[in-house]
C-alpha cells in the first residue's frame, strides 16, 4: 500500500494541475477598430503567454461605426470588455453608460508610468470627477513637403505662417505646374477641413468652444474671424493649385490626395502620423534605392505658435462587464513600453515619458516638434458642444461658401450660430 | 391564324428577306453590314461601360498597395486574398451563404402562399391587405436600425442566425409578393379549377399544379431576394459583433481604417463578394430570363 | 355552403398569416419607435434613459428650416426621379438592343447577359469606390480620355463642380442597378410573340411604330412594377450618396437619407432624425397610393 502513494499523490498534483487553470480560464472579448489587427493578434499572444489563465478574443470593426456600435450595445447590456475607441468618445460614451469608471482600478492596480504621465487624459474625464478611458496611442497632424518639388519651384525656406504657405503653393503651381498645397476640402462626419480651420484659429489666438473664468463654455471666436478663414482655405481652390476635385474629397487616406503624393505630383501636404508613414513605405517600395524626398515640419502659425490637435485612441472598459480584473490586466499591457516596443512599433504612446523614448526617423522629425506643440480638444470635448456635430457643420458651411450658395460672412455666422445654440445646452 | 399562302411563305422566309418581300426592295449587303456594324459597336461600348469598371477591380485586387492606384503593370500579388483570408474572409464567406440562402427560402415560401392568395382569391380586405404589404418599404432604414437592434438584443436573437435569417427574410418579403403576384396573374385560373374540379385540396393544387408552373417566376424572384440579402450592411453591422457571425460585406469594411485603407484587401474582399453571386447565377440566368417573363404578360 | 366559406377563409388566413406575422414583427416595433421618439428629443447617448417629451416640435423645425426643402428637391428630383427615368429609359433601350436581330444572329445575347450580371453583383461601396477613381480630375481614366482626344482643355472636377456632381452619382447608380432593369425589360421582350411583330411588318409599320403601337403595350406592365420598385429603393437609399460626396460639397448633394444619419448618428438628434423618417414614409406612402390607384390601375386591376 504504502509504495502506490507516491504515484497516487502525483496522479493528484498531476489532476490538480490540469484542473485548476481550467477552471481559473477566463475568456474576455477586446475590440479593436484599425485595419491592421494582425499586430494585435501578435500582442495578444504574448498576453496570454505572461497571462495564463487569460484567453482574448479579438473583435475587429470598421473605426467609422466603432463608436455607434458601442453605444447601441450599452443600451442593452452588451459589447466587449475592452474597446479601441477615439479620444474624444470616451467621455460621451462614459455618461451615456457604456464604459465603466476607472478611479478605482488606477488608484489600486495602477496603469502605465501612473496616471499623471497620460496624455489628454482630461478628455476622458465627466463632470464628477470620474473618469472612463485610459489614452493608448496618440497622434497629431504635421506639414509634410516634398524637397524636389520645392527647390523645382524656387522655394528655398519652409513656409512659417499661414501666408508663407499660400504663397509657397501659389508658386508651385506657377512654376511647376504640379499642385501645391492639396487638401481635402470635403464634407462628410470625418473631414479634414475641420482639422485645418482650427489649426488656423488656434494659432491665432481664436478657438471655437473655449472656457471662461467661470467655467461655462462660451465661443472662443467671431463669425468675421471664421468667414475669414473660410475664406482663406477656399483661395486654394479659386486660384488652383488646389484642384477643385478635392472639395469632394473628405478625407487624407483618398487616393485622390495620397497617388500624387506617391508620384511627386504635389508639393505640400498635411498629414496625421500614419497616413504619412503610409505613404513612406509605399514611396520607398516604389523608388528602391533612391533618397526619400519628403520631409516633415510643424504647421504655419498666424500671431501665435504653430497648433495642432492632440489625437489618438483610447482603452475602454465596458461598464457591464464580468471580468473587470481580467480587462484590467489587458489594458495595462497594451499601455506598456514592451508593449509598443515590441508589437505596436509604428504608433506613438500616449505617455509622456514613453513618448520622449520613442526613436523618430529624420522624415518624422516634424511630427516630434509638432507633439510639443499640440493641444487637447479640451473645452471641445469636455463642453456641451457636440464635437461631431461641429466637425460636420464645419465642412458644410465651408463647402456651401466655396460653391458659392452663400458668401463667407453668410458662412461663418452659420457655423457660429450653430456652436452657439450647441453650447446652449449647458 | 389563318394564313394564306403569300403570307406562309412570307413567314417562313428569314427577317431580312421578309422585310425586303414587303418593302420590295432587297436591303443591300453593305447596308445590312453598316447596320450591323452600328449595332455591334453600341454593344461594344455597353459592354466596355459595364464590365470595365469592374475589370479594374479585378485587376487591382492582383495589385501591390503600391501598385494599384499607379496604374503599373508590376506588383502582381495573390497576396491580398492571402490576407483577407488570414483574417476570416472564409467564416464571412460561409455566414453569407446560409444566411442568405436561409433568408431567400423562407421568403420565397412565404410570399408563394401569401402571392397564390392575393391572385385567385378575392376576399373582403384583399385591396388593403396587399397594399399594406408594402407598407414595410416606406422607411429609410437606417431609422430602422436602432429600435431592431434594441428590440433583438431584448429578445436575445444579436449574434445568432435566427435573429439575422428572420430579418432578411422580412425585407425581401415586400417586393417578393408583388413579383410573384404580377406572374400569378399571367397563369390561366383554368389549370387550377380543373385540378380542383378533380378533387385536388388547396395545398395540393398550390404545390403540384402551381408550383411547378411558377418554378421561373420563382427562380427570378429568389435571385432578387439573394441579391438583396447579399449585400446588405446596416442590419448586419448592428446584428452580428462578434468576428465568426459576420457576413461579407462586414469583412470589406472592416479595412477601412481612420487614417489608412488597404486598398488591395479592399478590392481582394471586392472580388470575393461579387464572384459567388455570379457563380450562382451563371445557371440560373437562363431560368431567370424565362422566369422574369411570363411576369410581366398580360394576357 | 357555409362551411365551404368557412374552410375558404381559414385557408386564405392560414396562407397569410406567415407573411404578415414576419412583417409585423420585423416593421411594427421600428414604426412605434420611430413615431413616439419623433416627439421626444432622445439622443443617441440617451437610449437607456430615453428622451423627454417634447410634441410637434421636431415636425415644426423640420418644415421651417429651408434647408430640409432643398434635401426633399434633391432626394425627389435628382436622386429618385432623374436616375429612375434614366434607368427605365436606358433600360428599354438596352432590351431592344440584345433582341435585336444583329446581336441574335451573332449569338451575343447570353455573353452579354452574363457580362451585365457583373455591375449588379458589386457592392455599392466598391462600385463608389472605383467610379470616384475613374472620374477622378487629375489622375482619373475618364479626364484622361477626354483631354487626350481634345473634348476639353481642361480636366473636370466630376464630384467637386456642382454642374457635374449629380449626374456623376446617378451615373454610379445607373451602372450598378441598370442591368436589373436592361435584364428584367429584355425577358418580357423575348416573351413577345414572333407573330405580332411580323403582323406590324407586313401591315408596313416603320420601327418607331412598330414600338411604339406593339412593344411598349406588351412591356407595360413590367415598366410599371419596375418603376414603382426602383422608386421606392432610391428614395430612401443612403450609401450611393453618403458614399460618394457625403452630401457635399457643403450639402449640396444632401438627401433625406443622409440628412437622417446626419441627425442621428453625428449631432445625436435621434428624435428629430426620427421626425424626418416617419415625414419621409408618409411621403412615400402618398406617392404609391397615388401611384397604384392611377398608374398601376390596369396591372393590378383585379386585385386593387
Amino acid at each position: 500500500m504504502a509504495r502506490h502513494i507516491p504515484p497516487l499523490m502525483l496522479a493528484l498534483v498531476l489532476a490538480a494541475a490540469l484542473v485548476t487553470p481550467a477552471l481559473a480560464q477566463v475568456t474576455i472579448t477586446f475590440r479593436y477598430a484599425f485595419p491592421d489587427g494582425d499586430l494585435i493578434r501578435d500582442a495578444l499572444v504574448d498576453f496570454e503567454k505572461r497571462n495564463p489563465g487569460i484567453k482574448v478574443n479579438l473583435q475587429r470593426s470598421s473605426f467609422a461605426e466603432a463608436r455607434d456600435q458601442l453605444v447601441r450595445e450599452a443600451a442593452v447590456g452588451g459589447g466587449p470588455d475592452v474597446a479601441h475607441l477615439a479620444f474624444v468618445w470616451v467621455r460621451d460614451l462614459g455618461i451615456a453608460g457604456a464604459l465603466m469608471p476607472l478611479n478605482d482600478l488606477v488608484k489600486t492596480k495602477g496603469v502605465g508610468q501612473g496616471w499623471d504621465d497620460f496624455v489628454a487624459a482630461n478628455l476622458t474625464y465627466d463632470d464628477k470627477g470620474n473618469f472612463y478611458g485610459v489614452p493608448f496611442a496618440t497622434d497629431t497632424w504635421a506639414m509634410v513637403y516634398n524637397r524636389q518639388v520645392l527647390t523645382a519651384a524656387g522655394i528655398a525656406k519652409t513656409p512659417e505662417t499661414w501666408e508663407d504657405l499660400r504663397n509657397a503653393s501659389r508658386q508651385i503651381k506657377q512654376r511647376t505646374g504640379k499642385t501645391g498645397f492639396g487638401f481635402p476640402g470635403g464634407a462628410g462626419g470625418n473631414n479634414s477641413i475641420w482639422f485645418l480651420c482650427n489649426f488656423y484659429w488656434w494659432s491665432d489666438g481664436g478657438t471655437l468652444v473655449d472656457r471662461d473664468t467661470s467655467g461655462k463654455y462660451v465661443t472662443g471666436i467671431t463669425p468675421e474671424k471664421i468667414a475669414e478663414v473660410f475664406r482663406y482655405w477656399d483661395s486654394y481652390f479659386k486660384e488652383g493649385h488646389n484642384p477643385k476635385g478635392n472639395l469632394a474629397v473628405a478625407q487624407i487616406f483618398e487616393p485622390q490626395i495620397m497617388e500624387p503624393l506617391a508620384r511627386g505630383e504635389q508639393g505640400i501636404a498635411i498629414l496625421p502620423v500614419w497616413s504619412y508613414i503610409s505613404l513612406v513605405s509605399d514611396w520607398r517600395k516604389r523608388n528602391p534605392n533612391q533618397e526619400l524626398p519628403f520631409y516633415s515640419a510643424p504647421t504655419p502659425h498666424g500671431s501665435g505658435k504653430p497648433t495642432t490637435h492632440l489625437g489618438g485612441q483610447s482603452l475602454g472598459v465596458n461598464a457591464n462587464t464580468k471580468q473587470p480584473d481580467a480587462a484590467w490586466k489587458l489594458v495595462q499591457f497594451l499601455t506598456s513600453w514592451d508593449f509598443f516596443q515590441t508589437h505596436y512599433k509604428a504608433y506613438y504612446p500616449a505617455q509622456k515619458s514613453l513618448l520622449a523614448r520613442m526613436n523618430f526617423p529624420p522624415e518624422m522629425k516634424g511630427f516630434q516638434e509638432q507633439f510639443t506643440y499640440a493641444r487637447s480638444w479640451g473645452p471641445y470635448s469636455t463642453g456641451p458642444a457636440v464635437i461631431g456635430a461641429m466637425w460636420n457643420q464645419t465642412a458644410r458651411s465651408f463647402g456651401s461658401a466655396a460653391i458659392g450658395e452663400k458668401s463667407f460672412e453668410a458662412a461663418g455666422k452659420e457655423l457660429y450660430d450653430f456652436v452657439a445654440e450647441q453650447l446652449k445646452k449647458q | 391564324m389563318i394564313r394564306t399562302p403569300a403570307e406562309r411563305s412570307t413567314a417562313a422566309a428569314g427577317p431580312a428577306t421578309r422585310s425586303c418581300i414587303v418593302t420590295g426592295v432587297r436591303p443591300s449587303r453593305v447596308r445590312r453590314g453598316l447596320q450591323d456594324l452600328l449595332v455591334l459597336a453600341v454593344l461594344g461600348v455597353v459592354w466596355a461601360f459595364m464590365l470595365g469598371p469592374a475589370a479594374w477591380i479585378f485587376y487591382s485586387s492582383l495589385q501591390t498597395n503600391e501598385t494599384l492606384f499607379s496604374g503599373g503593370m508590376g506588383g502582381f500579388t495573390l497576396g491580398n486574398y492571402a490576407k483577407i483570408f488570414r483574417t476570416g474572409f472564409r467564416v464571412f464567406l460561409f455566414n453569407s451563404l446560409v444566411i442568405c440562402a436561409a433568408a431567400v427560402v423562407i421568403s420565397t415560401f412565404v410570399s408563394v402562399l401569401a402571392a397564390y392568395v392575393f391572385s385567385r382569391k378575392p376576399f373582403r380586405l384583399r385591396r388593403l391587405l396587399f397594399s399594406s404589404v408594402l407598407s414595410g418599404q416606406l422607411f429609410p432604414w437606417i431609422i430602422l436600425v436602432t429600435p431592431l437592434f434594441i428590440l433583438f438584443s431584448r429578445v436575445g436573437l444579436l449574434n445568432s442566425y435566427p435573429g439575422i435569417i428572420f430579418c432578411y427574410s422580412a425585407i425581401a418579403l415586400p417586393f417578393s409578393v408583388y413579383l410573384l403576384v404580377g406572374y400569378l396573374q399571367s397563369i390561366p385560373h383554368s389549370l387550377d379549377e380543373a385540378a380542383r374540379i378533380d378533387g385536388a385540396t388547396q395545398y395540393q393544387v398550390i404545390w403540384k399544379i402551381v408550383f411547378p408552373i411558377m418554378l421561373p417566376g420563382i427562380v427570378a424572384t429568389t435571385t432578387y431576394a439573394f441579391l438583396l440579402c447579399w449585400s446588405e450592411y446596416l442590419l448586419a453591422l448592428a446584428f452580428l459583433s462578434e468576428e465568426h457571425m459576420k457576413t461579407l460585406p462586414l469583412g470589406l469594411y472592416s479595412f477601412f481604417g481612420q487614417d489608412t485603407a488597404d486598398w488591395g484587401a479592399i478590392m481582394a474582399a471586392s472580388a470575393v463578394t461579387t464572384l459567388p453571386t455570379l457563380v450562382l447565377f451563371l445557371p440560373l440566368q437562363r431560368r431567370l430570363a424565362s422566369g422574369l417573363t411570363a411576369g410581366a404578360v398580360k394576357q | 355552403m357555409g362551411q365551404q366559406m368557412q374552410g375558404e377563409r381559414r385557408f386564405v388566413v392560414s396562407m397569410l398569416a406567415p407573411m404578415f406575422l414576419i412583417l409585423a414583427c420585423f416593421y411594427l416595433y421600428p414604426t412605434f419607435f420611430n413615431l413616439y421618439n419623433s416627439f421626444t428629443d432622445l439622443s443617441l447617448l440617451g437610449l437607456r434613459r430615453g428622451g423627454s417629451f417634447i410634441g410637434p416640435r421636431n415636425y415644426a423645425k423640420l418644415l421651417a428650416g429651408a434647408d430640409f426643402y432643398r434635401v426633399l428637391w434633391n432626394t425627389a428630383v435628382w436622386l429618385t426621379g432623374v436616375s429612375v427615368v434614366v434607368r427605365v429609359v436606358l433600360g428599354f433601350g438596352l432590351a431592344l438592343l440584345l433582341n435585336s436581330e444583329t446581336v441574335r444572329r451573332y449569338h451575343l445575347v447570353t455573353v452579354s447577359r452574363l457580362i451585365l450580371l457583373v455591375p449588379w453583383a458589386t457592392p455599392p461601396v466598391v462600385a463608389v469606390i472605383v467610379f470616384r477613381w475613374l472620374l477622378d480630375q487629375r489622375l482619373g481614366a475618364v479626364n484622361r480620355a477626354l483631354l487626350a482626344l481634345g473634348i476639353v482643355d481642361a480636366p473636370i472636377a466630376f464630384f467637386g463642380d456642382v454642374h457635374w456632381v449629380w449626374p456623376s452619382v446617378i451615373t454610379i447608380i445607373v451602372w450598378n442597378t441598370l442591368p436589373m432593369v436592361g435584364l428584367t425589360f429584355l425577358a418580357a421582350l423575348q416573351s413577345l410573340p414572333e407573330e405580332l411583330i411580323e403582323a406590324a411588318e407586313v401591315d408596313g409599320a416603320t420601327a418607331a411604330q412598330r414600338i411604339r403601337f406593339v412593344i411598349l403595350p406588351h412591356l407595360r406592365p413590367t415598366i410599371v412594377v419596375i418603376t414603382l420598385l426602383s422608386t421606392f429603393w432610391t428614395f430612401n437609399n443612403f450609401l450611393y450618396v453618403w458614399l460618394t460626396t457625403a452630401g457635399g460639397p457643403g450639402s449640396y448633394t444632401n438627401v433625406i437619407a443622409t440628412e437622417i444619419y446626419i441627425k442621428a448618428f453625428i449631432e445625436y438628434q435621434l428624435g428629430y432624425s426620427s421626425a424626418i423618417g416617419i415625414f419621409a414614409a408618409l411621403l412615400m406612402a402618398a406617392f404609391a397610393l397615388v401611384y397604384l390607384r392611377v398608374v398601376a390601375r390596369r396591372e393590378f386591376r383585379e386585385i386593387l
